[in-house]
């Protein structure tokens, strides 16, 4: 009879495969992402798998600074922007291939933000969020200032497609398999960032910096680390924009794009992959669901005043999941498999 | 067990390009698109919200009234037309998911709305073959229909509306005249501006110099000081809704006598009523359409229909002049889809092809009284580089210039 | 000269609104040691409230004013109520990220009460600037600069006078020695959240005045923070002074830079100004120099 999970050893706290049967889960889940869904999903779906793709990429980025260092960024939309139109910029003019202009873009945007990050985060407190508000601005300024990097007032900068054997970035299942690759390689890559030392140190540095310190964790040391990663994925995620829409302009990444980000976190669960994912989904798809799903039920309503409600409804969701479950949607599903799990001796 | 997690990775990784290459192009041509005798689909990248938010109201407005009456008088041809608008807050990402959703509806042409959705959607367009059209806005490098397949502006973009009015203000004032330009920061206003700059070196006037306001700015009143400060004879600007309220308020303030004119998103009730019909007096602005205070054919026979039909004239209609702009829009897809038509026969089937090539084959449409003439070819895909130009006489708005054209732009590519 | 002196005397000028909105937010900081980013959107929520009381109600002046004034009072306490007191025990993460979900709640509930068109505050003085020794400031921003004097006089007695006021530093100073010594603390977040409704109401009618109404105004929230760094968070004569210097430096950017860093460099020139005050001296000209460093 089972009563719940119990750690007894550190290694069990650490192992990927916590059950035998989670090895069995992350091969499904793999094989409908990179087999079924390709093969049976109509191209608008594979559209809308593709934007949440990205949205997940974003959102798992930021959740390693929010989730796993405690900080908050308001200016992740900016390094996405960073990230898209140093790949973009080395493609076109320094035809360089796209496997280098990619790392070499998620470097740039890393680097770039922490210019915001040591200015705040010698500070104790929240001042990250204001640092990275300022990014958000000064990047729109500068990109819609400085024609001489974008090359001109448009700002357009066009992404070749990628073309490597099958895949193929003009169809949208070439689009949606680069998109879950990145995706894929991400979620591994901060997966394992969790288990390692600098994973632990954030976290300790989240819930007791002074304590950290003493233990010879320095708190400054992994909050940048933290936010340089957490940035450097913004940066892919504005990439696979690029590559996704063809092309990037000015005006992309904007204010909005970065609460969407904490949005999709907050409302999936902090410091959670699967609620990164899940959040990501949840944001994308909550106004086509209710575009869709509204008139099916007999309530008509304009599309400003939708458009109005959902924004209302973001704030309502993030602060229903703030006071009633914290670790968001991931928490909800937790909570209904446990109860499941351990029927009838539930508590 | 890293090991093994990488090997599950490239396992999945290797059978999904495997399933891609037998699964296939299955990209475009899986929706139903219109064929023989069914509803012709137009999809409509909404702006209502947001940045732009009275350009997508006026369009909207205008686009749905319009094919409302097309098909209540039994369609194009016998064809009827389905309009699905979808809104996009002008932002990006829920465009592209828009076009996705017009592409699966079998939508032959999308209209889009703001610079920002023009320029995003434009490779999708061509990887789909779909068409965009656009009038009003986008960026000059579109004309280039070799370059930019599908994507059509039809109708004056930033630049010629800059060109036209400062030719214009030539043909009134004489050539010894300074011009001065208010832009607004994001693209489209500095596109203008540089027209502006453009047209007055071609035609021997003097360009009195840039005066930029931020998007984000929250008041302009250095900006004010600044355009006071050109000392020009005329100052065109191109501010929208807010900003370019309180620029005028400021302008009137400071400079009461200085002639101001505006692009066409700001020749709208919202600058009367804000800075004042005082202030607006003799105040000009250029518009790609004719007004819908002008009563153009196309305003009688939405008229005449709401009569008929015994619905209420669309308050829109007299509330927010970019409804002309809509009717433009709309005009110029009832021609598109009437030369289609022509083509594939009236029962035939639409593709986003056939429309490519029907919008091509326009030549000299006058969009029932709404648009100056319109011509279009597989090169050229601007439609046509004129305006109208509208001063403020007695609080509204007075035509004082038909269909007028600037000289060529300089960065324009080449089209002819 | 007559340009630098006309650009130094308007940055003061629009530097005292800055102030105006800032003031909000110190004293939320200041009771309740919220870092609130939804102020902005309170201002514009104010603005849209006066502006139907003014014109489409028809209210005069006299009423319309105090009347928003305490409508957005309860608003503020609301919030504290319904929305931060739930979480009072959670960390400040969950405080800031409830402060942006309201923001986003205020930002779909403004438009889908009032629509999304421009509205107007009619102005009170007929005569729309004043022209002193060749230097001309727009009527509104004369007057609203007045009250920022007033206003700035009032919370100066309040604060070092009255026992809330006093309570209310107690409680910046330290809530838990303050909340053993008998304040309550609930009280104090509740006040100092009404206080700053009611400041975003006389803001919403000044701002509103200038701009015009509509749910743009947003972009507002976003010069709080420049003024805040710099005065300090949580001082209330810091506010003033970081919305003045904010404004000049607006305003000479306008004036002098503008051009040769590329256009519009004065929206962000104080933001890069708040960058390099926090690596100088990041609890600003007039916080307290206890923030601890890292």
């Amino acid at each position: 009879m089972e009563t719940g999970r119990f750690h007894e050893k550190y290694a069990e706290e650490i192992a990927v495969y916590g059950t035998p049967y989670r090895r069995i889960w992350i091969l499904a889940v793999l094989a409908v992402t990179f087999v079924v869904v390709p093969l049976v999903a109509s191209p608008y779906w594979l559209v809308v798998l593709t934007l949440v793709g990205i949205a997940a990429v974003g959102a798992t980025g930021l959740n390693v600074l929010v989730g796993y260092a405690g900080q908050i960024s308001l200016g992740h939309a900016a390094f996405a922007a960073v990230g898209a139109y140093t790949s973009g910029l080395l493609v076109s003019r320094a035809d360089a291939p796209f496997w280098v202009a990619i790392p070499t873009a998620m470097v740039a945007a890393g680097v770039f933000s922490l210019i915001f990050g040591l200015a705040s985060l010698r500070v104790k407190g929240l001042y990250l969020a204001i640092a990275t508000l300022a990014a958000q601005y000064i990047v729109q300024w500068i990109l819609s200032s400085w024609t001489w990097i974008t090359g001109g007032f448009q700002g357009i900068v066009i992404f070749e497609p990628i073309q490597v054997g099958p895949l193929d970035t003009t169809t949208p299942t070439g689009k949606y398999l680069m998109v879950f690759i990145a995706l894929a390689l991400v979620v591994m890559f901060v997966e394992n960032l969790m288990r390692s030392r600098s994973g632990r140190a954030m976290i300790a540095v989240r819930d007791q910096d002074i304590a950290a310190a003493g233990s010879a964790v320095s708190p400054l040391r992994y909050k940048l680390l933290a936010f340089f990663i957490s940035s450097a994925i913004a940066g892919l995620s504005g990439v696979l924009y690029g590559y996704n829409a063809g092309l990037v302009s000015t005006e992309v990444f904007t204010l909005a794009l970065s609460v969407q980000y904490l949005a999709m976190i907050l409302v999936g669960g902090l410091g959670s992959i699967p609620g990164s994912l899940l959040g990501a989904a949840f944001i994308t798809m909550l106004p086509i669901w209710l575009r869709d799903l509204l008139p099916a039920v007999g309530i008509e309503l304009s599309a400003s005043v939708e458009v109005h409600l959902l924004t209302m409804l973001f704030g309502v969701a993030i602060l229903l999941f703030l006071v009633l479950e914290p670790r968001g949607l991931y928490g909800l599903f937790r909570n209904v498999k446990d109860y499941f799990r351990m029927w009838p001796f539930s508590y | 067990m890293k090991r093994r997690m990488t090997k599950g990775v490239s396992l999945a990784l290797g059978l999904a390009l495997f399933a891609t290459a037998c699964g296939g192009d299955d990209g475009g041509g899986e929706g139903r698109e219109g064929s023989s005798g069914e509803d012709i689909v137009i999809g409509v990248a909404g702006a209502r919200v947001g940045a732009i938010a009275n350009v997508g109201e006026g369009v909207g407005e205008a686009v749905n009234d319009w094919f409302e009456m097309v098909n209540a008088n039994g369609g194009i041809n016998g064809r009827k037309v389905k309009i699905e608008e979808i809104e996009t807050k002008y932002e990006v990402p829920p465009a592209l998911e828009a076009f996705a959703r017009f592409q699966q509806s079998g939508a032959v042409m999308v209209a889009v709305e703001g610079t920002a959705l023009s320029d995003a959607l434009t490779p999708v367009s061509e990887q789909s073959k779909i068409p965009i059209i656009f009038p009003g806005q986008g960026n000059l490098d579109t004309v280039d229909g070799e370059a930019f397949p599908y994507a059509f502006p039809a109708g004056p973009l930033y630049a010629h509306q800059a060109t036209a009015t400062v030719q214009q203000q030539v043909d009134e004032l004489g050539s010894d005249i300074s011009i001065g330009c208010v832009a607004w920061e994001p693209p489209p206003g500095r596109e203008y501006c540089e027209g502006v700059k453009n047209a007055t070196e071609s035609l021997g006037a003097e360009f009195a110099g840039e005066v930029v306001i931020p998007a984000a700015a929250a008041d302009v009143d250095a900006q004010v000081r600044g355009a006071v400060a050109l000392d020009a004879d005329v100052v065109l600007h191109a501010a929208i809704f807010g900003q370019a309220v309180l620029l005028l308020k400021g302008l009137c303030d400071q400079a009461p006598d200085l002639p101001v004119g505006a692009w066409h998103w700001a020749i709208t009730q919202n600058e009367i009523n804000g800075a004042g019909a005082e202030c607006m007096e003799g105040k000009f602005g250029a518009s790609m359409s004719t007004l819908p205070s002008d009563e153009p054919e196309a305003v009688q026979m939405l008229r005449d229909y709401w009569e008929e039909s015994g619905s209420d004239p669309n308050p829109v209609l007299e509330e927010n002049s970019l409804y002309g702009n809509g009717l433009y829009i709309a005009t110029v897809i009832e021609e598109g889809i009437r030369q289609a038509l022509e083509i594939v026969g009236d029962d035939g089937e639409v593709t986003g092809e056939v429309m490519k090539q029907a919008l091509e084959s326009i030549d000299g449409y006058e969009g029932y009284g709404v648009t100056c003439p319109i011509t279009m070819s597989e090169k050229d895909h601007s439609g046509n580089r004129a305006v109208n130009i509208y001063e403020i006489r007695d609080g509204s708005w007075d035509r004082v210039g038909d269909c007028i054209t600037g000289p060529p732009v300089t960065n324009e590519p080449d089209v002819s | 000269m007559s340009e630098f002196t006309q650009l130094m005397v308007s940055g003061v000028f629009t530097g005292m609104l800055y102030a105006l909105l800032a003031l909000g937010f110190v004293v939320v900081v200041k009771g309740s040691g919220v870092i609130n980013f939804s102020q902005g959107e309170v201002v514009v929520l104010g603005a849209f409230v006066v502006s139907w009381l003014l014109t489409d109600v028809g209210v005069p002046f006299w009423l319309g004013v105090p009347a928003t004034v305490v409508v957005m009072m309860v608003v503020g306490a609301g919030i504290e109520r319904f929305a931060l007191r739930p979480l009072q025990n959670e960390s400040m993460l969950a405080l800031v990220m409830a402060t942006i979900a309201l923001g986003s709640i205020i930002r779909g509930l403004v438009p889908m009460i009032w629509g999304d068109g421009l509205r107007s505050i009619p102005s009170l003085i007929d005569q729309r600037r004043y022209e002193w020794f060749g230097i001309s400031i727009p009527t509104i921003t004369f007057w609203s600069a007045v009250m920022v004097l007033i206003l700035l006089v009032a919370f100066g007695f309040f604060f070092s006078r009255s026992r809330l006021g006093l309570a209310m530093q107690a409680v910046s100073d330290d809530r838990v020695a303050a909340q053993s010594l008998g304040i309550n603390i609930r009280l104090v977040n509740a006040v100092s959240w009404a206080m700053a409704g009611g400041i975003a109401a006389l803001a919403g009618y000044v701002w509103g005045s200038l701009l015009g109404v509509d749910s743009r105004l947003v972009v507002l929230g976003a010069l709080i923070f420049p003024v805040v760094i710099l005065g300090g968070l949580e001082s209330i004569l810091g506010a003033v002074i970081g919305g003045i210097v904010v404004g000049l430096v607006e305003s000479f950017s306008a004036g002098y830079l503008n051009d040769d860093l590329g256009a519009g460099f004065s929206t962000v020139a104080p933001l890069i100004m708040l960058l390099l005050v926090l690596f100088v001296r990041p609890y600003g000209l007039f916080g307290r120099p206890e923030i601890e460093r890292v």
